[in-house]
């Protein structure tokens, strides 16, 4: 099962997905508030999830 | 002698001071980032800054906004700062525009070498990031959130753009209100935000990667960004700056309020009006009253818990 790690709340789960999509869904995560990136690499939803890819979830931040 | 030590080093040099002493650089926003930036800018020795920014200084700000004291509290950030900025450095060149900026004006006030985004919401950024696209002016995100702070250089024909990365919020973002913010945090960013703007300017390799640091946790991570094939800034349709996307009422970050357009004020007649319910404070560019603040250019700031409550102190206090 891919690792996730969320970076904002320092914690890393497992989740079951196929796509990003799919993922930030089961995460009840919106994809307009968050940035994915795959192996330090940012990803849109479409993105097919592998085994062995080290996901990062970021929180989008607009404060200045 | 002022800049001998940054001349001596190496990566600026004598021919770098130079660069730096004919470059222009336009300043969105003179919060906590961009108050930041503009007073390491003007230390470094910039040759023109254009400061905007469309708010007046409050007491919340003066935890963050290091350039600001408590003599400039209900006074114009731009015009306050610009004072501040002439006593760092009495040779710089100050354009300073109390304005909000938006798709009927940005390109007349948003010019130069390069842009600092130093906003505090997303909508103006994709509106600049089409407006830099267009002018092929470069320029460089920044913004932060409680410890955490972001920062991408948007090279014009080189680097992805902002709507590579970023799309319309569809869930409610955190802000400096609902989660806090640290001080340091934008001290940071602007650190490093002010050390891109400089390779830029100075022409020399700068961050590829978009940069997320998170300070109480002491973590940066970089990730890399290619162009979106689907990004429709990019293919040079530009849906802020037609003004497709305009909105009438806009969520400030870090006051809880909100800006509503299209009051013409007499600034004079109003607070006669409103002096009769509570106390007001007038000066030569605003009027306060209680959750409102009625700037002289026509927008209304008010502090409220949502859009709604924001238009009913607006039709409360201000309409017929
Ligand atoms: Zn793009």
């Amino acid at each position: 099962m891919p690792k996730v790690h969320l970076e904002k709340e320092n914690k890393t789960v497992n989740v079951q997905a196929k796509t990003i999509a799919e993922l930030l869904k089961k995460l009840k995560l919106n994809p307009t508030v968050c940035l994915v990136t795959v192996n330090n690499e940012l990803v849109t939803g479409q993105y097919k999830i592998k085994s062995r890819d080290k996901i990062k979830i970021l929180p989008v931040v607009s404060g200045g | 002698m002022r800049f001998q030590q940054q001349i001596i080093f190496e990566k600026i040099g004598a021919e770098g001071q130079k660069k730096l002493q004919k470059s222009t650089v336009c300043i969105l926003g003179l919060g906590a980032l961009g108050s930041r930036a503009a007073e390491l800018l003007t230390r470094a020795g910039i040759g023109t800054l254009i400061l905007i920014d469309r708010d007046v200084v409050e007491l919340l700000n003066l935890q963050r906004q290091t350039l600001y004291t408590e003599q400039d509290l209900n006074l114009p950030k731009v015009y306050q700062a610009a004072i501040h900025l002439k006593q760092i450095n009495s040779k710089i060149k100050i354009k300073p525009f109390f304005k909000d900026i938006n798709y009927t004006n940005i390109e007349s006030f948003v010019k130069g070498d390069l842009v600092l985004d130093c906003t505090d919401n997303l909508e103006t950024r994709f509106l600049l990031n089409e407006h830099c696209l267009e002018k092929e002016i470069p320029w460089i995100f920044s913004s932060v959130l409680g410890s955490i702070g972001m920062l991408f250089n948007i090279i014009p024909k080189k680097t992805p753009c902002f709507s590579c990365i970023f799309s319309e919020p569809e869930d409610i973002l955190g802000t400096c209100d609902t989660e806090g913010i640290l001080n340091t945090t934008p001290t940071l960013i602007s650190a490093l935000q002010v050390t891109e703007a400089i390779k830029i300017l100075t022409k020399q390799p700068y961050a590829k990667e978009l940069l997320y640091y998170d300070l109480w946790k002491h973590k940066l991570t970089k990730t890399k960004i290619k162009k979106n094939p689907k990004c429709n800034a990019c293919k040079g349709k530009y849906s802020y700056l037609n003004g497709e996307k305009n909105k009438e009422v806009i969520k400030l970050c870090g006051t809880n309020s909100y800006q509503l357009k299209g009051y013409k004020p007499d600034l004079k007649k109003t607070a006669e009006k409103l002096e009769k319910i509570d106390k007001v404070i007038v000066n030569d560019y605003c009027l306060l009253f209680k959750e409102l603040t009625i700037l002289k250019d026509g927008r209304v700031l008010i502090k409220a818990k949502s859009e709604k409550e924001a238009k009913e102190l607006y039709s409360k206090y201000l309409g017929d």
